[in-house]
């Protein structure tokens, strides 16, 4: 599922707005009994504005997880999350104002699974980006 | 054949220029039918080049931070994926 999102990130945004002034942190993890970090692929998020980190004990998952209620305004309408443990198969989109003191601010959507939120994270990005195509 | 061998027969009277214009006209061909049937030959790469990704480890929640905060004034997205 994590693999189609990530692709179609790459495909549908990163390459429709190669000039858009964008920072993408990839934050991967073993959620699934068939993960390993063997099994990351580099060819699936070639951008140069990614950056990809290998998040062994799922810190910044399970850190997402326990502020998820506070971030519920901003999910988008086609997601889905029942406040697990580790928030994982999702973006979170930031304005470029933002800041992170205790937390990151600003946050525009999120959306759970990338697949399911895709459209608004599509839209945002139109509306953020319409002259960086 | 009688053709054929009246053409080689106009070549090798013709002396060195026509013999170079039938080389060149054969590398030519060459280099056209390489390009159509095999353009990896022709071009090693792909046309979008991938930058090369790199993976490294996280050093907490606070290496996340920091890259973050260095990086206002962009937006920016956070993925939280699996490798499958």
């Amino acid at each position: 599922v994590c693999v189609a999102g990530t692709r179609w990130v790459q495909t549908e945004l990163l390459q429709k707005y190669p000039a858009a002034n964008l920072r993408v942190y990839a934050v991967w993890f073993n959620m699934l009994a068939s993960d390993s970090r063997a099994k990351w692929l580099a060819t699936l998020l070639t951008d140069s504005r990614v950056i990809h980190r290998w998040d062994e004990p799922k810190a910044v998952g399970t850190w997402y997880a326990a502020r998820s209620a506070s971030m519920r305004p901003e999910l988008t309408p086609d997601s889905t999350w029942g406040d697990g443990p580790v928030l994982w198969d999702t973006f979170l989109l930031y304005a470029a104002d933002s800041r992170w003191d205790d937390a990151p601010n600003r946050l525009i959507h999120w959306g759970r699974t990338i697949v399911a939120g895709r459209q608004t994270l599509k839209s945002d990005f139109e509306t953020l980006f319409s002259t960086k195509r | 054949v009688g053709e054929l061998g009246d053409l080689l027969v106009a070549v090798k009277n013709s002396g060195g220029g026509m013999r170079n214009k039938l080389r060149r006209v054969a590398v030519l061909t060459v280099l056209v039918a390489m390009t159509m049937w095999a353009p990896s030959l022709v071009r090693p790469y792909p046309v979008e080049a991938a930058t090369a990704a790199k993976l490294t480890d996280l050093r907490g929640i606070d290496d996340l931070k920091t890259l973050f905060n260095q990086d206002k004034g962009k937006v920016r997205l956070v993925l939280l994926v699996s490798p499958t």
